[in-house]
């Protein structure tokens, strides 16, 4: 029964050691922000149509590991819409931007044929592709 | 309010619906049987409603009104279920043996406390980190918000296109249905509804084990392996993450358990298959698992009772897992076929990967040290049940062994399937065990803390149990 005893001490001491483990791991559990992407998306999710296809571009190289969690964010943020990174035979019109650095989305609209609807200031961008001529 | 309606409702009416289905049991004591059933009762109900839920989406009927009926008619359902059943008591009332372990008290307040301490770091965790982790907003809760979208709207989480949004459209629903479920009936897409689905099934896996092994075994059983589970950090981490893989954990131990109580619950073998295709609704690797199941079952009976016996029973197991073992085939096939990379290797690149030795390694490597990392060095869960077997040995009861057998030999098949899936990964093998591998072991370990419990010498509540119901291994 000594067994039961020592296992019992253990697990009571580890609750206390992982206990104080949650309480730090607290402080940055939220490494990606998607409550506060919720909110810098709001603008941009009022100005789309409720769902469909919505183009996705981002100054942020898609190598880059924080270029996938950007695009996550975006996704989860204009959800029902399907977020999908922009490529030339895509059918979307609308197209929403998420910068590190927003005075990149001017280059950004340029190369890729987008003309600006609205800069909500915030890096989130809303693009319109340009009529084709 | 018209939220937590949604939410509580359906787990009312699984409860009751439980205690109907388990009318007539014979699990002692009362109390272990009462939250046995209730642990089943809450799980079937979400399981149940999120079914409901995306048929009524399918029908283009999902209305928050229309929910709301159908989880008021969940309640009548269960209430008439309860009504009728009323009067089924398990047998004739059992007087209580005195526990051989007398300090089962002292067992429990370190059990609460412990418990308390977790939780209370959990729920912060969770209180910081509201939406849960990648998977969670990339999947699981991303393809609820588009379930509980107004029109078809939902079909978006199905397409070829979720696809390329990273969505999974093939995988299964549970999680997201009911969540989804709860949403729509709010009109809004609050956390505090994944957030307190993922801390309820943590509850639900604990209730389940505790009191599937006080009936089996004795309450020091089940006390125990309530400390060895709250030991397991890396599991209950699971809680705060928002994932399909603990809701899984939940439905394969329900699975098994109640094989292992089929001699105790009248339609134990259909409602352990009704808990198996609930697994199969969570998560492919839950398909795997009632599949994997059945076959062991099917297989072990045949061995030890004739194929006439292991028949009856895997037929048995099938009734009450066809439903939606149905329903899951017709959405793999019909509404979001099976997109995975995994399935459209070649031949080729199959054989390569197999026959690589390296990839073996690589393998073996990362599961120990995933095991390592599943709890605290000095509380470690595997420490904890090494002490154990150290000191109590072992005894299997004669009665349960074939189920044992059985449940042993399906999650064997299952990790060897997973391992398979590894060796044969079409993506970069470290980021998919890194990635996967805590996780895989939170599927199965509420499962194997089951079997190993129920073969460890821990003191029986009943000192009056019969001699030639035991065995020695």
């Amino acid at each position: 029964m000594a067994g039961i005893g020592v296992v019992a001490a253990l697990a009571i001491f580890g609750a206390l050691d992982y206990a104080q483990f949650l309480s730090e791991y607290s402080r940055s559990a939220d490494q990606f922000q998607i409550a506060a992407q919720e909110t810098r998306f709001r603008e941009a999710l009022a100005a789309l149509p409720a769902a469909g296809i919505v183009g996705y571009v981002s100054d942020v190289p898609a190598g880059d590991p924080q270029a996938q969690a950007m695009l996550g964010a975006a996704q989860y943020a204009l959800a029902p819409r399907i977020v999908v990174p922009l490529k030339s035979g895509d059918k979307a019109d609308w197209v929403v931007g998420s910068f590190a650095r927003p005075d990149e989305a001017p280059r950004v609209a340029a190369e890729r044929g987008l003309s600006i609807v609205s800069d909500y200031a915030n890096g989130v961008v809303l693009f319109r592709r340009e009529p084709r001529r | 309010m018209t939220g937590l309606l949604a939410f509580f409702v359906p787990l009312l009416a699984g409860w009751f619906l439980a205690h109907a289905a388990l009318a007539g049991r014979r699990i002692r004591p009362d109390w272990a049987g009462l939250m046995f059933e209730a642990a089943l009762g809450l799980g079937a109900g979400i399981a149940i409603s999120s079914i409901a839920f995306f048929l009524l989406t399918l029908a283009g009927a999902a209305l928050p009104a229309v929910i709301l009926a159908l989880d008021a008619a969940l309640l009548a359902a269960g209430l008439f279920a309860f009504w009728r059943t009323r009067r089924t008591a398990g047998g004739p009332a059992e007087p209580a043996a005195p526990p051989l372990f007398r300090w089962n008290w002292l067992l429990a307040l370190a059990l609460a406390a412990g418990s308390v301490l977790v939780l209370y770091g959990l729920v912060s965790v969770s209180a910081a980190n509201p939406h849960g982790e990648w998977d969670a907003w990339s999947i699981w809760n991303l393809r609820a918000k588009f379930l509980a979208a107004p029109g078809d709207a939902w079909r978006g989480a199905l397409s070829p296109l979720a696809e390329k949004a990273g969505m999974h459209p093939d995988y299964p629903l549970l999680l997201s249905g009911f969540v989804a479920m709860v949403w729509k009936s709010a009109g809004d897409t609050s956390p505090w509804v994944p957030q307190l689905t993922g801390f309820l099934f943590l509850a639900l896996v604990a209730a389940l084990l505790g009191s599937a092994l006080t009936a089996l075994r004795s309450l020091t059983s089940g006390l125990t392996a309530g400390l060895v589970l709250l030991s397991s950090t890396s599991f209950l981490f699971l809680a705060t993450m928002q994932y399909a893989d603990l809701p899984l954990s939940f439905y394969c131990l329900a699975s098994i358990a109640l094989l292992l109580l089929a001699e105790s619950v009248p339609a134990g073998l259909a409602l352990s298959g009704a808990f198996a295709s609930f697994a199969a609704w969570t998560k492919n690797e839950g398909l795997a698992f009632a599949v994997l199941l059945t076959l062991a079952t099917l297989a072990v009976e045949w061995r030890a009772a004739g194929l006439r016996n292991a028949i009856d029973r895997s037929r048995r197991f099938l009734t009450g897992a066809a439903p939606v073992l149905l329903l899951v085939i017709c959405f793999k096939l019909f509404l979001a076929p099976a997109s995975e990379p995994l399935f459209q290797q070649g031949a080729a690149g199959l054989t390569h990967k197999l026959a690589d030795p390296a990839r073996y390694a690589q393998i073996g490597k990362a599961m120990i040290a995933e095991l390592y990392h599943f709890g605290l060095p000095w509380s470690h869960p595997l420490l904890l049940l090494a002490i154990l077997a150290l000191t109590l040995r072992f005894r299997i009861d004669a009665n349960q062994a074939r189920a044992l057998r059985t449940t042993t030999v399906a999650l064997a098949l299952v990790f060897m399937a997973d391992c398979g899936v590894y060796l044969v990964t079409p993506s970069d093998l470290a980021w998919h065990l890194q990635t996967s591998l805590p996780r895989l072991y939170g599927q199965l370990w509420p499962s194997v803390l089951l079997l190993v419990f129920l073969t460890l010498n821990i003191p029986a509540a009943s000192a009056a149990r019969k001699p030639a119901e035991r065995g020695r291994k």
